[in-house]
């Protein structure tokens, strides 16, 4: 199959604080393939920003839950992904 | 904890497709008569009205407390003249609704009102109030502290700091901390 015929997935990533001071923009929609994991888009985020790597602590969220680091879920179609380096609320 | 970056924090996930469901928007969680209200406001914080929403005609409650937050003019990066808060709003209220009703279950809490604010706030300007009311004091008091820790250990909000010589800096914070 051409990757043009490979079925595809948009998922809305989110930036905030120093890393969309990093990344100049607040969200972006990204075109994926199906079976993309959460690593997978990490990996393509960091490409493309590679200066993200120089804020310590991130954690991600898909659709307002932290990812916890034992698992790696697949996205899905209309996820929302956040990119959030550590809070100072209060 | 050591700092991690992003790829070290990513490189400990294994592939899981089927990983339990994530829900997509809403949670509405089932909260008390007071949760109604907007938690992340751009609005300036009407004290009053907050202590007002506090009043107890049935008499359940023989305590309130109430913490305001306000800024200060001098921070971790120098003198302060101005503070930037933003927030990821969404979670931010599905997180703050969490802890009110984790904090109601706790501590007995008849009433609460939580509302943080967002935006450019100047010196003195309120960032966050917290009010309750329990039927014992020291309930409230315990209450009321275990919140605001809360608030800065899970709630995605962000400040920085303008500075009276003219620069920015981003508050260096924790880790939003999974629960």
């Amino acid at each position: 199959m051409t990757s043009q015929l490979m079925p595809k997935i948009r998922v809305t990533v989110l930036y905030f604080a120093q890393i969309h001071e990093t990344t100049r923009k607040k969200q972006e929609i990204m075109e994926l393939s199906t079976n993309t994991s959460i690593k997978d888009l990490v990996s393509i985020i960091l490409t493309r920003y590679p200066n993200i790597k120089n804020i310590k602590n991130v954690k991600i969220s898909i659709n307002y839950h932290i990812v916890n680091s034992n698992s790696n879920p697949i996205l899905k179609n209309d996820d929302e992904v956040a990119l959030l380096p550590p809070i100072s609320g209060g | 904890m050591g700092s991690r970056d992003l790829q070290e924090e990513t490189d400990k996930l294994e592939t899981n497709s089927s990983n339990k469901p994530l829900k997509s928007g809403n949670n509405n969680d089932t909260l008390g008569p007071s949760s109604s209200s907007q938690r992340i406001t751009e609005s300036e914080i009407d004290v009053n009205d907050v202590i007002n929403s506090m009043v107890d005609i049935e008499g359940d409650s023989g305590a309130t407390v109430i913490f305001v937050g306000s800024v200060r003019n001098f921070g971790i990066n120098g003198k302060v003249q101005r503070m930037y808060y933003e927030s990821y709003a969404k979670m931010a209220e599905n997180k703050i609704k969490h802890i009110e009703k984790m904090a109601m279950e706790k501590y007995g809490i008849k009433k609460i009102r939580i509302v943080h604010r967002i935006g450019e706030l100047a010196l003195g300007n309120n960032s966050v109030i917290i009010a309750l009311s329990t039927p014992h004091s020291n309930d409230a008091f315990r209450a009321c502290k275990y919140i605001l820790a809360k608030i800065k250990q899970e709630v995605p909000i962000w400040k920085k700091e303008i500075l009276s010589k003219g620069n920015e800096k981003w508050v260096d914070g924790k880790s939003i901390k999974t629960n």
